[in-house]
Formats: C-alpha cells, structure tokens, sequence
C-alpha cells in the first residue's frame, strides 16, 4: 500500500474515532446524560430520554434558539427553571395553526405559554381523533394528538424531579427528611388521641401530597433498584418510602441537590452532586450504568452519520476514477469501503450488545442491516471483478440505505421495547435476518443493473465488460433468491409454530412472495434465452421496485386515502424512488446504448 | 394429421419456459393487486376475490366485468406446466438434480397447499375467567340452528349452513316439522328496540324481536369487525304461516316456536365448531413494559379435559400455542376487561406440507446454484 492510501484511511479511521474523544466543554452535562434511568420501560441514558423528548417535539434534535449546548442541559432546564417561554412545540398543520389563532406562516414552534390558553381545545380536539379508527383520521388528527400528547409529556417533565412551581427544591426536601424522624412518634400520639393534629405534621401531610403528585406524573423513573427484587422508582416514590422504612432511596437527596445547585446556577456544588449520583447509580446497578454509558457514548459519537459520509467519499473515489481513468482511485475506494464496512460491523455489533437482541428488530435496524448485507456482497464482488462497479454500488447503497435509516431514526426511540409477539430471539436471527439478507442481494443486483445502464449511455462499456456485469448480476440474483425463498419459508414456520398456519396471506408475507416470484421470474426468463443483458438489466432494476414494495410500502398501505405523518414523507420519497428505477428502465432501451 | 399436429402445439405451449416466465409474472402481479384490496376489505374477503375465483372481477359502473385470470387458476396452470415440461423438455442428468429437486418441492407445495386451503379450518374460543367452553366460533360462517330438547343427539336438531340462508330461500328438513321462509335476510343490521322511525320495515309477529326494528346496514368488510346479521323468518307448518320471527347473532336468546306441542329453540349464530375436548380458562394475565402501553406478555393458563375426563392443564401465549386434539389454540386477543382471553383454534391437517416440500426445495437450490458456483470458479 503506498504511504497516501494509508494516510487516507488513517485520516478516515480519525474521523469516526474523534467522535469518541472525552468533551471538552459542559463535562458535566455530558457526565449527567450518561447516567441510567428508566424511561418508557427501558433503562437507558438521559441523554436517550432527552434526544428522543427534543424529536417529539420539534421534530428534530437541533437545540437552536434555547441557549443550552446539550440535549441533557436542555432537558434539565425544562425540568428545573421551566421553559414555558421557549419555542417547543413543532406545529405543521395550518388547520392546527389556524385554530390556536397563530399565523400558518410565520412561527416555526410555539411556546407553552402560547398553547395555555387552548390547552382545553387541544385535549377535545386530541379527544375527538381518538375516538376515530387510526386509519381515518387526517393530517390535523394526528398532529392534534401528538400536540396533546408533548404538552402531556412536558407537563410530566416538570413534574419529574420536583414539584412544578417550588422552588428551592432541596431546602424543601430537607426539611421533609428532618421532620420525619419525628413522624412517627407524633402519629403514634395522634393515634392515642393525645394530641391534634400539630403543625409540623400538618406540613407533613402538604409533603407527602406533593411527592405523591410527583410519583404519578413523573415521566421517567430516576431511583434504581436498591433492593435485590426492587424496581426503578420516581423520585416521588423515593422519597416516600420514608413511610414505611428509616431511610430514603440514596439517590433522592442527591437528585434534589442536583436540581437546586441548577436553579443557583452553582457549578461545583453540580459537579459534585452529579459525582455523587454517578457513585450511587454504579453501586445499585453496575450494569444498567455501564449499558447506559455505551449508549450515551454511542449517542454522542454519531458514527453512523460519520460512515455515510465515508460511504459518500468512497462513491465520489470511484467517480473520479472513472473521470480519470485511473484504476489507482479504485483500488483506494476499494480499500476505504473495506475499512468503512468494519467500522459499520462494529455498529451493529455494539448495538446488539445493547439491546441484547439480533441486528434487526425494527424499520431503522433493518435499513442498517440491509445496507450492511449489500455493502459485503459488493465489495466481495469487487475483489473478484474488478471493473469498480462492486465498489461504486457498495458506497451508493450505503449512502442511501443509512439516509433511510437516519430519517426512520427521527421516528422516536430505535431501542423501543419488542411487543411481545415479536418476543423471540430465535425468529428474530433466522427468519427476519435471512429475508433482509435476500432484500440486500436483490437491491445490489438492482444497483448494479443501474450502474449498468448509466455506463452504457455514457458510452463507456466494452462488450466483455457488458457480459461481465450480466454474469455478477445474474449469481447475486440467484442468491437473493435463495435467501428470500428460505427467509419466506422460516417465516412461515415461525407462523405455524405460533399460529398453526404456515401462510396467511398477510401484506408482509405478500411481499416477500411477490419478490421470490420476480426474481424466479427474472431467473427462468434468462435460462429460456428470453432476455439478454439489456432484458436482465431491466427486469433487475424493476426487483428494486418489487423489493422497495416488500420492504417499505406494506407498512404505508393506506396512507394514500388516510394519511400519516412520517410515512406520508416517506410515501413521497418511496414513489420519486419508484420513477427514478422506471426512467432507468427506460435509458435502457435508449436505442443508441445497445447499438454500440 | 391435423390432430396430432394441434396436440403438439399445445403440449409445447404448456411445457414452455415462456409460459412459466408469465405465469410467475402474473401470479406476483395477482398478489400485488391483492394486497392493495386487503386495504379495504381485510385478508379474508380479498383472498376470496383474487385466489377463490376463477377470474377477478370488477364491480363497474355498467356491470361486471371480468379483469384478470384468479390467483388459484395462475396456479394450477403452474402446476400443469411443471408437469408436463417435466415430461417432454427436461433432460435427466445428474446436474441438473437441484432444478429437479426443487421444481418437486414446488409441485407438492402448490398441489398441498391447495389442498389444505379447503381441509384447514380455522375459528375463534372465547372463554371468561372461570368459564368452560367445549366449541371455538368462526368469525365469517353463520348458522340457522333448530333445537329442541326432545331430540336425542347432543341436545342439537339441525344447523342450515351460510351458504343456504339466501332471501327468500325455503329452508327444510325430514326431521323438522315445520319449514322455514327467509323473508328477509340483512348480512348486517343494525336493531333497535320501541324505534320511532322504520315503521314501513318488515316487523317480527312474535317472539322477542316483536318490539324491535331492524335496520339494514351495508355490510362492513374488515378483519377484525363482525357484521350483525338479521333474518326475518317466516315459520310454515302444513302450508300454514305461524308467524315471523327475527333472528340474530345480535340478540343473545333463541325464539321459540311451538309445533304439535314440542318446543323447538331458533338461533342465529357464529357456526360453531364442537370439539371432544373442553378447555377452561382458569386466569388470563396480561403485563406491559413500564409505563408504556407495549405488551411485554399475555397468557392464557387453562385447563384441558378430555373426551376420558383427564386434564391437562397450559399455558398459552405468544408464540407458544397449545396443540391438542388436533387443533392449535394460540393466544389471538382478549376481552377489554382483562378476563377473558380469545384464542385462536386452527386444524390444519396438511400442516407437514409445507415442511417437506421446502426442505426438498431448499436442498435443490443449494444444489443447483452450487453447482454453478463451483463451474464458475473452475472456469476462472
């Protein structure tokens, strides 16, 4: 290797592993996000609980225009201090615009305070969506309950680590802790009736009203298991288990410290508390912490945004090569791609570690995984073809499949909780692998037909070179088909082992059918001398369409007639994909291609 | 030889590869089309449109017209391709063992899975807390029964089957002494009790749906929904009318219909399947992740007795059925008051065939495509 291709992937190995280097700014907020709590029935960082609240919200995890530098800084403002003036709220429907008497075309977000007034119309008007079926309520429904449902979650944040309204939190508290002692002396007497009721137990009863308050309306569970067989606990429930036992949860004054030491605005006095929390969280639960911290580390490095861009150099490498013509650039792409498809192994990897669960387990996992699948295919490929194009398509499905993977990452929590009748492991590795693996196969044969067709009408394609590509996309479709054939039939027998039927009919298995059918179809046309190159270029390019189907449009089925926000986006992205493989179908019979 | 010539041209248009290539296009296109009706109408009725007729139909403005060739038709035309191109194209050689093998596989797939599609048998339990049930429902399929209590099999007279309880049909039997007019027949209603309106709608003459009036409905096509049908049945004995009775898969009671002193019970029902087993729900338990409304597990724990008095007791839950008796009874839904559970119950003799044919299937395509790859590498 000459010393400028190592320098070129040691520069790339740097720019993925500069996202892992300690902050060196706001340390105590990054130190504060990557402690574990449970939130939405799985433990994972505050930083997680504050990406995903900031996406419910605005729609993105851009802190713009809130004077905080990090998720966590954020999320604790709004539970501390209060941010009712701050812009929050993403609203995007003007007919919801329209009736909070806000102007559709001039504010980007609005405020709590904005939305105060209305908050009776917001919960009716949510009211009225939800009683309608989910697949007839439009674009203001659903934005109308996602309004209601971020006021709910705001409002529970303010009440997640104290009271709303009570300021001082920690003076508060500690006077809780001393009056206890006491307590129960003084109910003792009340009991025998020698006493009234007294003052201090008076202000006794006020506490226990507002820790109750703030047990139930809390939006994430702070307090670990201290006990072998305990669950995680709000802060409210920490503090009031002073009732029944001598001492508080350990971690209920120190969260109450942290929240003061926000409001003062006192930086020692935080970093110590957060210290302390640290102590605590890693004694009670050594490995939900460790969990939580690879989390928040992974959270923060954005390494899949960083192997896109990878992706994207190694397609722009293979470009100038052919620009160029000089095979020096390949090879480089070739050894990048290498580099950037460990690196995205390790992702996965690491991912699978942390949710204890095969690669794939939802929409986003699956495009990552997918992707993954025919990045390898690719770039073995290469190794034994060495035109450019296996390199040239690895770098362009990795670029795609990860920007689908980004954008299906703005759904929410990736990490989600399995419902529990996906709840198996062993289905999960076999048949849901397999048949993403036959997904991949098929669009890298797709892909390939594509660069194909671009070639040919550049005019850059010799006959041997022609007959070489049919060759590759011929073997890849061949195992596309294997793996989607023996990926439909696992499906089938997790059916029947589930269900007692083999077959259903439902629109999942439907497309995995409809794609084992083309690619059969595809197949037999070849072996009956129906197609020749251009036949099998074309048939290929439309298995994208078939596999896009498979894959992406069962899950918008009906957003046509009843729309639904994401995949209403992603409806529009699905069909501009379908007509970019119909126009490449049609280059392809560009007379001009096939006369040269 | 005018013949000899005109049945060589069709054998060689069904042993051609050009055949196959549109019939697996076809058959992928069907599917597709299927799916997208499956929007509207749920699984059940589509599957019917597209794979249980002989042509697909669409419902034009000026009629019927007949679009394209049924999924099941594309099948089995399949099936005689890949017969007879066995027959006359194929060589027998030892590599091509895999495209043999597999093409088998497909054979005995697509010949059973036919099969099974009219033996499988699939119906719904619906049990309380507490309750013992020795029948599952089907969700689509009613009943017209006729009951007495004199009768001396199974406390049970006749059942008249869906595919009989068409408007105006006369509805008879040896055994029953009396006949049965459909006057009315709603395939979905919607019945009010002292209704205001309605006054011109046919009306009961006796029995419990006297105060109540019957409002058709257009017939809701969905999955998960279940239509309420209504019957207005007119009671004949010696070519006497005795009345007219509403029936119901809405009203809970049978009506009663008195001949030559015997009491006889009619009832509109779900069919119902009877099974020599009974199965008690002795709880139904149901958890979410924390503070989420994703459900972490729900089971049923129930108590099978045999037709010997013998009980097995179970727990039924997601992807772990019950398989007893023949049936596989796996955990489908439950009640909204968290005591009742809802299990699905599926009698699928036929079930190994998939399992064969794909194994067989999946060991071709190893085979073959091995072969490939090993003549490609070796051609390098």
């Amino acid at each position: 290797m000459k010393w400028w291709s190592m320098g070129v992937l040691g520069l790339a190995l740097l720019y993925v592993v500069s996202g892992f280097l300690p902050p060196s700014t706001h340390r105590e907020w990054h130190e504060l996000g990557s402690l574990p709590v449970l939130h939405l029935g799985r433990v994972k960082p505050i930083d997680s609980v504050a990406r995903s609240t900031l996406l419910g919200f605005k729609g993105n995890q851009s802190l713009k225009g809130s004077d905080t530098h990090t998720p966590t800084e954020w999320l604790f403002k709004v539970m501390s201090v209060g941010t009712d003036d701050m812009n929050l709220f993403m609203v995007r429907q003007s007919e919801v615009l329209n009736a909070l008497n806000q102007n559709p075309e001039s504010k980007p977000a609005l405020s709590f305070k904005t939305l105060l007034p209305h908050l009776t119309m917001i919960d009716e008007s949510a009211q009225h969506a939800q009683s309608k079926p989910a697949a007839m309520r439009s674009l203001a429904d659903r934005e109308w309950l996602r309004l209601r449902q971020n006021v709910v979650v705001y409002t529970q944040l303010k009440n997640t680590l104290k009271p709303e309204g009570v300021p001082s939190f920690s003076l508060y508290t500690q006077r809780y802790i001393r009056l206890l002692p006491p307590f129960r002396t003084l109910v003792a007497s009340h009991m025998a009736g020698q006493s009234t009721l007294s003052p201090e137990m008076a202000e006794l009863l006020l506490y226990f009203k507002q820790f109750q308050h703030i047990a139930e309306a809390s939006a994430f569970r702070v307090a670990p298991p201290d006990t072998p067989n305990g669950v995680w606990k709000t802060l409210g429930d920490a503090y009031l288990i002073l009732l029944k036992e001598e001492q508080t949860h350990p971690l209920a004054p120190v969260v109450s410290t942290v929240m003061a030491s926000i409001e003062a605005h006192d930086q020692p006095n935080l970093a110590q508390s957060i210290a302390s929390w640290n102590a605590i969280v890693t004694d009670l639960v050594p490995s939900g912490t460790w969990h939580a911290k690879l989390e928040y580390t992974v959270n923060r490095a954005d390494v899949m945004i960083k192997i896109t861009v990878l992706y994207g150099v190694v397609v722009a490498m293979c470009l100038m090569g052919w620009l160029m013509n000089r095979p020096t650039w390949w090879q480089l792409a070739q050894r990048l791609g290498w580099l950037t498809w460990v690196i995205h192994s390790l992702a996965i990897g690491v991912r699978m570690w942390l949710v204890g669960r095969p690669p794939v387990t939802n929409l986003y996992t699956s495009a990552v995984f997918v992707g993954w699948v025919a990045i390898v295919l690719g770039l073995y490929i290469e190794r034994r073809s060495r035109l450019g194009l296996g390199t040239m398509v690895s770098g362009m499905i990795g670029v795609i499949t990860l920007i689908i993977a980004h954008h299906l990452s703005l759904q929410g929590d990736t990490m989600e909780m399995m419902q529990a009748v996906l709840d198996s492991n062993f289905w999960l590795s076999t048949h849901v692998i397999t048949i993403c693996m036959g997904y991949g196969a098929v669009f890298l044969a797709g892909a390939l037909a594509n660069i194909g067709v671009i070639r040919l009408v550049t005019g850059s394609f010799s006959g041997e070179q022609r007959a070489s590509l049919s060759r590759m996309i011929y073997g890849v479709l061949a195992a596309g088909l294997v793996l989607s054939f023996i990926g439909t039939v696992l499906g089938g027998i997790w059916a029947d082992q589930s269900w007692g039927r083999f077959w259903g009919w439902d629109p999942k298995e439907n497309g995995a059918f409809i794609i084992c059918v083309w690619v059969a179809a595809i197949l037999h046309a070849r072996w009956g001398g129906m197609i020749k190159d251009r036949g099998l270029w074309v048939m290929s390019i439309f298995g994208n369409i078939v596999t896009a189907f498979s894959w992406f449009g069962v899950n918008m089925l009906g957003v046509g007639l009843h729309s639904y926000g994401f995949m209403d986006q992603a409806f529009f992205w699905l069909m501009v994909f379908n007509a970019s493989q119909l126009v490449m179908m049609w280059l392809a019979f560009w007379p001009k291609a096939f006369s040269k | 030889m005018m013949v000899q010539r005109w049945l060589q041209a069709i054998v060689r248009f069904f042993s051609s590869l050009q055949l196959t290539v549109v019939l697996l296009i076809s058959l992928g296109a069907v599917v597709f089309f299927m799916t997208m009706y499956q929007v509207e109408t749920g699984i059940y009725v589509a599957n019917q449109r597209y794979f249980g007729e002989w042509l697909i139909w669409w419902e034009s403005p000026i009629g019927r017209l007949p679009v394209f060739v049924g999924g099941g038709v594309l099948s089995g035309l399949l099936v005689i391709n890949l017969i007879v191109a066995h027959f006359t194209r194929f060589k027998w050689t030892r590599k091509k063992i895999g495209l043999w093998l597999t093409h088998i596989g497909l054979l005995i797939l697509l010949i059973g899975s036919g099969i099974t599609a009219v033996q499988s048998i699939e119906s719904q339990m619906m049990i309380q807390e507490g309750q013992t049930v020795s029948y599952s429902e089907h969700l689509r399929t009613m009943e017209l029964g006729v009951e007495t209590d004199h009768s001396p099999t199974l406390n049970r007279l006749v059942s008249f089957p869906n595919s009989l309880l068409v408007q105006g049909a006369t509805l008879t039997q040896s055994s029953l002494p009396f006949s049965i007019q459909l006057y009315r027949v709603y395939p979905n209603s919607r019945i009010e009790l002292n209704a205001s309106v309605g006054e011109s709608l046919p009306k009961a003459t006796h029995g419990l749906g006297k105060p109540m009036t019957v409002f058709p409905m257009p017939v809701i096509l969905r999955d998960d929904y279940r239509n309420q049908m209504a019957i207005m049945a007119d009671v004949y004995h010696h070519g006497r009318l005795m009345g007219r009775w509403l029936l119901s898969n809405g009203l809970d009671a049978p009506q009663s219909v008195t001949v030559n002193g015997v009491s006889y019970r009619l009832f509109l029902r779900a069919k119902r399947e009877y099974h020599p087993y009974q199965v008690r729900l002795d709880r139904f338990t149901q958890e979410y992740y924390p503070d989420t409304t994703i459900p972490k597990h729900f089971a049923s724990a129930v108590t099978v007795t045999d037709a010997s008095g013998q009980s097995h007791p179970a727990t039924i839950y997601m992807n772990h059925p019950l398989r007893f008796g023949g049936n596989t009874h796996y955990q489908a839904s439950f009640g909204q008051d968290g005591t009742s559970t809802v299990l699905q119950v599926v009698s699928n003799p036929g079930w190994w065939v998939p399992y064969v044919s794909t194994l067989i299937m999946t060991m071709g395509l190893f085979i073959h495509f091995g072969i490939s790859l090993v003549q490609a590498r070796k051609g390098r």
